[in-house]
């Protein structure tokens, strides 16, 4: 290691692509891994002792999670930038990461060239956002694409809603709103075309993805 | 590191892998880690099943690694197509820990070995060798949690009652595909696809999709990313 390397700290679940990654970003001029880690706590730990000036953070590492360690990492006064590295580009969360304290922002798509080049932006204390995260964030931003979907139901489609999500049927529904089936089942496709799914089972997915309900029936 | 590998490591040229992974960042790890070795080279990187099966039409690598987390659907199909078309070509898969019944069925749909996804680097190598000599391979923590299932009364789930069909169906159901959708994949019929998922409900004595959804959710048959 030269001593104006840039020094990272890996954090990803899975030990091969840890290890491949480490290898080719030591083989590129000024880059040096210092530590890899597999969980979000173990980051959280590590990124204290190393005292790394970048972390390759992977969003769906176990424990703590890579939102919390990003969290607790920016919020401790370690002078150290954090690259986010997630699976997909329509991760709803991705404007969390960066309110939590990331400073890049890339997907898994991305090649080896690339994600080098984010990490010394952020060691210079600059913001990198990859070009397809980028677009994705733009359209967002757009009119009718606010931050959360859900924000535009009225309050009997949020009821509808959440009684789908508990897995009741049509006519279980109805009884209980005291409506029609037919009224229920135009709450659904109204529910479905503001939403932008095509059944239940998609309808439910993204609410479990937003939170607005939890992972098993009963919550 | 240099533990002997006598199957893998005697063989007179490199021994191909077709590395199946649909992120460029993770194949290009996982490439770097089998060269290293030495005795691996990955021939191709592909993005999935399909293109995996095209390129094993016209040449034939010895090993498929599959690195495909959150596509069970693709990944059991994919399995059992390759293992029909081509006997010869050991397909080794990494799996979550938590993914029993897909690790289940890829055994006995012929895949050659189940590997834990966080495995290390020497284990990814004793697989391979493993396979090279002929024999399958499973990873001790997977292998001691599927002993598990077998000890009757312990560890059975409501899916094992599934046939192929409906597993795969199911599955397809649970990520929120609608019937056309699953037709069309499946090649079947929208009536057949609708009985088939009758049928599910009943056996699974679920009410709704929805339910169908939280049950597979629940086994650790689907995922959903989630925020937190």
């Amino acid at each position: 290691m030269e001593p104006m390397d840039i020094r990272i700290l890996l954090a990803d679940h899975q030990a091969l692509v840890r290890c491949g990654l480490r290898r080719l970003l030591d083989d590129l001029p000024g880059l040096c891994v210092v530590g890899e880690v597999a969980s979000g706590d173990e980051a959280v730990l590590r990124a204290r002792d190393l005292k790394p000036d970048v972390v390759l953070m992977d969003t769906q590492i176990p424990g703590i999670g890579g939102l919390e360690a990003t969290r607790r990492i920016a919020r401790s006064d370690l002078a150290l930038a954090i690259v986010v590295v997630t699976r997909q580009v329509d991760d709803p969360v991705q404007s969390q990461f960066l309110e939590a304290g990331a400073c890049g922002y890339l997907t898994k798509h991305c090649s080896v060239d690339e994600i080098a080049e984010a990490v010394r932006v952020a060691a210079r204390g600059e913001r990198y956002i990859s070009a397809d995260v980028a677009r994705q964030m733009a359209l967002s931003m757009l009119p009718g694409n606010e931050q959360s979907p859900f924000d535009r139901l009225s309050q009997r489609e949020v009821q509808v809603l959440m009684m789908v999500a508990q897995g009741r049927n049509v006519h279980d529904i109805s009884e209980r709103l005291c409506l029609s089936s037919k009224t229920v089942s135009t709450y659904r496709y109204r529910l479905f075309d503001k939403l932008g799914v095509e059944n239940d089972v998609e309808l439910t997915r993204l609410a479990i993805r937003h939170g607005i309900v939890g992972m098993s029936m009963d919550t | 590191m240099t533990a002997p590998r006598s199957f893998a490591q005697a063989a007179s040229s490199p021994i191909d892998v077709l590395l199946v992974d649909a992120r460029q960042l993770v194949r290009a790890g996982i490439e770097r880690v089998l060269a290293d070795s030495g005795y691996l080279t990955v021939c191709a990187g592909v993005t999935g099943f399909d293109e995996a099966i095209r390129y094993a039409r016209t040449r034939q690598p010895k090993i498929i690694l599959v690195n495909l987390p959150g596509s069970a659907v693709d990944v059991l199909d994919g399995a059992r197509k390759i293992h029909r078309q081509f006997a010869d070509i050991k397909v080794l898969v990494l799996t979550d820990e938590s993914d029993l019944i897909i690790q289940e069925r890829l055994l006995q749909s012929g895949v050659a070995g189940v590997i834990n996804s966080a495995c290390s680097v020497d284990e990814l190598y004793t697989a391979i060798d493993t396979l090279m000599s002929g024999e399958r391979y499973v990873s001790d923590s997977l292998a001691q949690k599927l002993a598990e299932r077998r000890i009757p009364g312990r560890g059975g789930t409501p899916f094992d009652q599934l046939t192929h069909r409906e597993l795969q169906i199911l599955l397809l159901v649970a990520e929120g595909r609608n019937t056309t959708a699953i037709a069309r994949e499946l090649c079947l019929t929208q009536k057949t696809v609708n009985s088939y998922r009758n049928r599910l409900l009943e056996k699974l004595q679920a009410g709704t999709e929805v339910e169908l959804m939280y049950l597979a959710l629940r086994h650790g048959l689907v995922s959903i990313a989630c925020c937190t």
